[in-house]
């Protein structure tokens, strides 16, 4: 029985000794490094999950003699935790941080507030894609480490797309043609989710980054200079009236407003339903409601145009970052650099149902990474939009205003000045 | 007011008291087996959620896929298995016991004491005092939260269960003082006014008289209280992040990923959870609904 | 409650029983330090916080700017915000709604659970079991019972009332799907108040009504409802204070949506602060919120207590 366990034991016997136990966990782990040649000390971590991360752990406390302490929690209440013990001076070592300004403890705004600390010289740096630079890069320094990446793909039941006879989609008229040949076949084309209203961001995001960020590359840097705005791009007008063409068409469920989103990938499962939009990382969730596994579920990039190549595919990093005040900084970047390993990098991200996001991880056989490679060795990705927006109430106008296109409250120019009207609040 | 004169006795006791005879009153006779076959259906249906958590916990991802109703087709331990290994819901459990109990002790203590001095203490501050207790019922928990925080940090208490237990006692207090106030203006000074002539001090006539005239009520701040202690997710989450100390709840919620959660795992991990509380409930609730009433009415 | 806050009038609510001297005269006075301790710490943790946390919405903070004193302009600001007075006239709408609803539906289950019948007491705690349930918990459990074709629709089906089914999380009536789900969670506790207010009325007085050849309904409305009126005080009270707060099962089934029609002041509250990073307006919808549920709960408890007097 260790140390810490008998301390534990003690601390559930009398309130006294709790205190006195505490006091001695909260400070007595130094004594841990008296290995030589070793770091020591404790590393705190928080994060999102302890998919990937845990396994990884035995081999780095042994390697160092560092003890790591983590704390696992939902990223939105993770990010509400981190904000608070920020502004304290309290935060973890090293934790999980949101790409470019997406909630307040988004890696640029954390940048901005000057608690985070610069990796620009770390041994992985080179193999840090460029394409994440605008998400967390500031006056040229790097200040983030991309622990896996995830893409915005369309699902689809394998038995489903066999009943109907059709493959794959590689372009919105042959998209349209397999929803028809579906919807034929008695199977309901599209399940969306969008009782979750994050959801709905999904297929959004999946259509603007052929239509925006595609074909229309400068359209962030117009939008910055005011040279433009939601209302007046061409490819985020057509990116809603796809969007909402396809349930005005009847090709989604007949309730997508009422449809929470786990309940819509479960439909996908069972080959009630045939396609599904979501993030590689809801992967693993929704290979388990197919009686098949993998060998049930195909995946494609979502096309938006009718020429193949001009499809994108939404594809963010997640980030641990360094706190700048870490009390163990030297544990902190050789734990970066131990899990940057190129085995370990895809272990990581395949546990995450993800995709390794340094360049030189060993690539991953399965049905999402084959169906991106592709993609990634292109360029023809973008960041998830609400990642490259300047707050997070973009995002809410646009989930909330989709929603209320669906309800027939509001149209698409409705939507747009209201995203351009949250834009004009952030930036004003 | 009150009209149960022997508010002494312990109110399981009190329930088949002989001297009160319930059943003759109850009698009121027409419409019984009309208004039992009405409240049987009522029962079902009322029973309906709660039968869905627990068959979706028994169910295969594949299988919670399939129809929401029907039963699992065979008893699937692996959602259980998973919550109660994966996220260490053993330790968990202790965490969360350690610190529902010791918070419930400290509000218990000095929430009681405080009510006494406000219902049997200086007339001219009880009502204001009173006031300002019940003005905690009515504020968001989220308006000191940062402050709170800062607090508890400068007081070199983070990362420790002194800090939730802490917090916890002192959001109890409004509903705690309430309750024992309540109770408190509906009993008779009498007995505490003789312990006083007979020379007892105050501490004394507090803890040896007065205290376990409050028991029927106790039990009612009691559960309300780990109600509220044992579900609560965003304290223990914010002040004991580190995952050896983390309580139920935030095991639990660990399962809630960002995009996908596993519902089968996370109602297993739910079931867990209630299940401590639910037993203390079954056992005590003749107990629990008695108290209520002692310490709300008045 | 009612007693508890008209101490020391002469005509406060004491009815006396034979045998119990009423307590209106007080010849010892409990020392005042027996309060020390938990005003000590309900201050340190609930009062000074929640004051130092009213300063910032005086302010423009936000992220890690600590931003500057700005007097009333998110006071302003919340005027003007339409999402905000969305919010406002549904947590309204809420609390009027639940308070009527989950008052009666407890009384009714009361009344029944406190007659004769069979398996009575297995009922009440059935009735008071989802109270011990976080409302996370019961969030996420009921998203799921109204996903279409799921629980609530298959069974709705399976009776041959299928034409009932609908879009229950996904129209404007979801607000009113997520208060059914509050009032399930809740009514346990209503429902032991009144158990137990009707458990303090004498026997004789409805057997001596029943005597007079009083029917079930005029007994209830003339003898049993007047000595109720404490407990639908306390009753009203806490729901009140609970409805107006609400903030876990909206947050949980459909975070707002659809479109702003289930937003409540405590989620927009908790976007600005947290979502957003503005906690100057955040703090300052806080502050408005805790303004409206004081002055709501005061006003109910001075009416409802004169109601109690006429008795």
């Amino acid at each position: 029985m260790s140390h810490r366990t008998l301390i534990r034991l003690a601390a559930v016997a009398t309130a006294a000794t709790l205190a006195a136990s505490l006091a001695a966990c909260a400070s007595g782990d130094a004594a841990a490094g008296d290995d030589p040649g070793s770091l020591g000390g404790t590393l705190t971590l928080a994060t999102s999950s302890e998919a990937g991360i845990s396994p990884l752990l035995p081999d780095f406390e042994s390697d160092t003699g560092v003890e790591v302490e983590t704390t696992f929690a939902e990223a939105g209440a993770l990010g509400e935790q981190l904000t608070i013990q920020l502004n304290a001076g309290t935060a973890p070592d090293l934790f999980r941080s949101a790409p470019g300004r997406a909630a307040p403890s988004a890696v640029l705004n954390l940048v901005d507030a000057g608690k985070l600390l610069d990796l620009s010289g770390q041994p992985w740096a080179e193999h840090v894609p460029s394409a994440f630079a605008p998400l967390q890069e500031a006056d040229g320094k790097l200040y983030a480490y991309p622990t896996f990446g995830q893409a915005i793909l369309a699902f689809y039941n394998v038995a489903a797309f066999d009943k109907a006879g059709v493959e794959p989609p590689t372009t919105w008229s042959e998209l349209i043609d397999v929803l028809d040949a579906l919807k034929a076949a008695g199977v309901t084309p599209l399940s969306f989710g969008f009782a979750d209203n994050y959801v709905t961001q999904f297929p959004t995001y999946a259509l603007a980054s052929s239509l925006v960020n595609g074909l229309e590359p400068d359209f962030y840097d117009e939008l910055a200079s005011g040279e433009t705005s939601f209302a007046e791009s061409d490819g985020w007008r057509e990116t809603f009236e796809k969007l909402f063409s396809l349930i005005d068409d009847g090709y989604t469920n007949a309730d997508p407003l009422g449809t929470p989103g786990d309940p819509a990938m479960q439909a996908v499962g069972t080959g009630e339903a045939a396609i599904v939009i979501m993030p590689s990382g809801a992967a693993p969730t929704l290979v388990g409601f197919v009686p098949d596994g993998w060998d049930g579920l195909g995946v494609f990039a979502l096309p938006a145009t009718d020429d193949p190549s001009e499809t994108f595919i939404p594809f963010s990093p997640d980030y641990l970052v360094v706190n700048a005040d870490a009390k163990n900084r030297d544990a902190a970047l050789a734990f970066l650099e131990h899990i940057s390993d190129p085995d370990r990098a895809s272990e990581l991200a395949e546990a995450q149902g993800a995709i390794p996001a340094l360049k030189n991880a060993t690539p991953i056989d399965n049905p999402v990474n084959e169906s991106i490679r592709s993609y990634l060795q292109e360029e023809h990705t973008s960041p998830f939009q609400n990642h490259i927006w300047p707050g997070g109430q973009l995002a809410a106008a646009m989930m909330a205003g989709i929603q209320q296109v669906i309800q027939g409250e509001k149209d698409v120019d409705g939507l747009l000045a209201d995203m351009d009207a949250a834009y004009a609040e952030i930036t004003g | 007011m009150t009209a149960v004169p022997d508010t002494s006795i312990a109110p399981a006791a009190a329930d088949r008291d002989p001297r009160r005879p319930r059943r003759p009153r109850l009698r009121n006779g027409y419409g019984r087996p009309v208004l039992e076959l009405v409240m049987v259906a009522l029962t079902v249906v009322y029973l309906f959620p709660l039968y869905i958590l627990v068959v979706t916990s028994f169910k295969r991802p594949v299988d919670v896929a399939g129809n929401p109703v029907a039963p699992p087709p065979d008893l699937y331990l692996g959602n259980y298995e998973t919550a109660w290994f994966g996220a260490d819901l053993g330790r968990a459990m202790v965490n969360s016991v350690v610190i529902t109990s010791l918070s419930i002790l400290g509000a218990v203590v000095i929430g009681a004491m405080a009510a006494y001095a406000i219902v049997r203490g200086s007339r001219r501050w009880s009502t204001p005092t009173l006031m300002l207790f019940l003005l905690g019922l009515m504020i968001p928990a989220q308006l000191g939260m940062v402050p709170l925080y800062m607090l508890m940090r400068d007081l070199g208490l983070l990362q420790t269960y002194w800090s939730v237990i802490i917090v916890n006692t002192g959001a109890l207090m409004p509903m705690t003082v309430f309750l024992y106030a309540g109770f408190l203006r509906t009993q008779s000074p009498a007995y505490e006014e003789a312990a006083r002539i007979d020379g007892a001090t105050w501490w004394q006539t507090f803890w040896r008289v007065v205290f376990p005239l409050l028991r029927p009520v106790t039990g009612t701040v009691v559960i309300i209280n780990a109600i509220n202690v044992w579900n609560d997710f965003l304290t223990p989450l914010l002040y004991l992040s580190g995952s050896s100390s983390r309580t139920l709840p935030v095991a639990v919620f660990s399962f809630r990923g960002e995009y996908a959660s596993e519902w089968g795992i996370i109602f297993a991990g739910l079931v867990i959870a209630a299940l401590p509380v639910l037993i203390v409930y079954f056992f005590l609730q003749r107990h629990i609904i008695q108290g209520f009433g002692g310490g709300l009415k008045g | 409650m009612t007693a508890v806050l008209s101490r020391g009038r002469s005509d406060a609510p004491v009815r006396s029983v034979p045998g119990r001297p009423a307590p209106r005269r007080r010849p010892t006075v409990a020392p005042t330090w027996f309060l020390l301790p938990a005003l000590v710490v309900y201050a340190l943790v609930v009062l000074y916080p929640s004051l130092a946390g009213s300063v910032l919405a005086f302010t423009d903070r936000s992220g890690f700017d600590p931003g500057e004193w700005v007097g009333l302009a998110n006071f302003e600001k919340l005027l003007r915000d339409d999402a905000a007075r969305a919010a406002l006239t549904n947590t309204v709408a809420v609390a009027v709604v639940i308070t009527v609803v989950q008052t009666t539906l407890g009384l009714l289950l009361a009344l029944a659970l406190n007659s004769a019948i069979r398996a009575r007491n297995l009922m009440r705690t059935l009735f008071f079991a989802p109270m011990m349930l976080s409302p996370i918990i019961v969030g996420l459990l009921w998203q799921y019972i109204y996903t279409p074709g799921g629980p609530l629709d298959s069974t709705l089906e399976g009776l041959g009332l299928g034409f009932l089914t609908r879009s229950w999380l996904g129209s404007d009536g979801a607000l009113w799907a997520i208060v059914a789900s509050i009032i399930w969670h809740h009514v346990g506790i209503v429902m032991a108040i009144y158990l137990a207010g009707l458990q303090s009325i004498p026997p004789e007085l409805t057997e001596a009504a029943q005597v007079d050849g009083a029917g079930a309904v005029r007994r209830f409305w003339y003898v049993t409802r007047p000595l109720l009126g404490q407990s639908t005080t306390i009753v009203i009270a806490l729901t009140l204070t609970a409805s107006f707060k609400l903030f876990d099962q909206m947050f949980v089934m459909t975070g707002g949506g659809p479109g702003v029609s289930t937003q409540t002041l405590s989620l927009v509250m908790y976007q600005q602060a947290f979502v957003y990073g503005e906690y100057g307006y955040g703090t300052a919808i806080a502050l408005v919120l805790t303004m409206i549920v004081a002055a709501v709960v005061f006003v109910q408890l001075s009416i409802t207590r004169r109601g109690e007097h006429q008795v």
